[in-house]
């Protein structure tokens, strides 16, 4: 029997994917290009995808795949055909091969999808066992699955944080401390880091903001004059560093990067501190780090 | 008979079961509130089973071992408070996190990880709930 009651969803996009999922469902392990979310009875659903170059064969992968879970987990993987409901959901830019498997406690359904226009092929597999878990079904996610977009941007929102970052800018690195998130983006030597901080109530016995704004964004120690931001509690930095050799070792010794644009402002309905520093070797344009703040907020 | 049998691996409890224990505290632990509101933990260090026999065959009575201290932060604090021996895991995270506005993941991670700390210095154990 399936559970008749309305489940709410909420979107998580990580690195080019984009799909909703039960709010009571958690990431629980992250990688660059891999997502495992669970619920208090254990994992739900796993989610793997990469671009790929040249050619892509899903019936190759997913021997390679029943070779895998024969030799580590003894379980036998079973393709069947793709049922009419999925393939209405994914729609025509997609093929995807679809399989399940039967372990002692419980199994689980997959689909490999190869996106025909982006070339990236995803691996999502879902694991049954709670009867919780029933009223929400593959259908609910492959209708809400994306993994490109039209225009240039890659939407991001994980835990509770989300931002829209130009499709070229890359993840290099990320960080999910209890507190503090960190997410890193690069490209052509210019760098975007998005910050945020929790538990802003406490932050802010302990330490005033500007104090906590430095120590936080690793701003250089002969600490320029910032500016206040008019619509929240915020301030701003901008530093640019002077062009000749010798200037900038004498004013700025160890500085690799010309240009440093730091902002930090507070979110208190949420007490939470949202930051993004950006650093190049040439100046950023101002309305290009003006919609990465408008799009970059905590939920 | 197998002389050299392979152990088995332990199974420990999986998240849910960890979820719904509930931590109590060691009655040996003395707890202080100074000034600040925050609470200052004194509690007995832990002995090795061998060299509690050896001071006590040296006579050094088991009440006289050395205590530590612990002064808990602000975070540290809150935790401390809601354990009554009657909430679970679960129940300190979800009213820690609507108390500070935390992700429910993240408080998960921050209580659970100050829980592990204190059950190593045996200032709290985890007592299994009774399945619902």
């Amino acid at each position: 029997m399936q559970n008749s009651d309305p489940i709410i969803c909420r979107k998580i996009a990580w690195n080019g994917i984009c799909f909703s999922a039960p709010v009571n469902w958690e990431v629980a392990q992250i990688g660059k290009r891999y997502l495992m979310l669970e619920d208090t009875e254990g994992p739900v659903l796993e989610v793997k995808w990469n671009r790929i170059k040249g050619f892509f064969s899903s019936k190759a992968y997913l021997r390679q795949l029943a070779a895998f879970y024969k030799r580590h987990f003894k379980k036998k993987l079973t393709e069947f055909p793709l049922p009419d409901q999925w393939a209405n959901m994914i729609g025509n830019g997609y093929q995807a091969r679809c399989f399940s498997w039967q372990g002692k406690n419980f199994g689980g359904k997959g689909i490999i999808l190869y996106c025909t226009i982006c070339q990236n092929a995803t691996l999502i597999q879902f694991y049954h066992k709670a009867a919780s878990n029933r009223a929400y079904r593959i259908e609910s996610l492959l209708s809400s699955f994306q993994d490109h977009r039209i225009d240039d941007q890659i939407f991001w929102s994980i835990f509770d944080i989300q931002a829209t970052i130009p499709v070229n800018f890359q993840l290099v690195r990320y960080q999910f401390e209890a507190g503090k998130f960190e997410l890193a983006f690069a490209s052509k030597g210019q760098k975007i880091i998005l910050y945020r901080w929790a538990l802003t109530s406490i932050l802010q016995c302990e330490q005033d903001f500007v104090q906590f704004a430095e120590a936080m964004t690793h701003l250089p120690k002969k600490n320029p004059n910032y500016r206040s931001l008019k619509s929240c509690k915020g301030l701003e930095w901008e530093i640019v560093s002077p062009k000749a050799f010798w200037r900038r070792y004498l004013y700025w010794p160890g500085e690799k990067t010309l240009f440093q644009w730091v902002r930090i402002w507070q979110v208190e309905e949420k007490n939470r501190i949202l930051g993004i520093r950006a650093e190049g070797k040439k100046a950023f344009d101002p309305f290009f780090l003006e919609r990465i703040c408008t799009n970059y907020e905590a939920l | 008979m197998r002389l050299f049998k392979r152990k088995e691996k332990k199974i420990g409890l999986n998240r849910a079961e960890a979820l719904r224990c509930i931590p109590v505290k060691n009655i040996q632990v003395i707890e202080v509130r100074i000034e600040t509101g925050e609470v200052l933990l004194s509690y007995p260090l832990h002995v090795r089973p061998w060299i509690a026999g050896l001071s006590r065959r040296f006579g050094v009575r088991s009440d006289s071992y050395p205590t530590k201290k612990l002064q808990m932060d602000v975070l540290g604090t809150a935790v401390w408070d809601l354990v009554d021996g009657n909430r679970s895991v679960l129940k300190i995270i979800r009213e820690f996190a609507e108390k500070y506005q935390l992700h429910p993941k993240e408080a998960e991670v921050s209580v659970t990880q100050f829980f592990r700390e204190l059950g190593k210095r045996g200032i709290i154990g985890l007592n299994p709930s009774p399945v619902d």
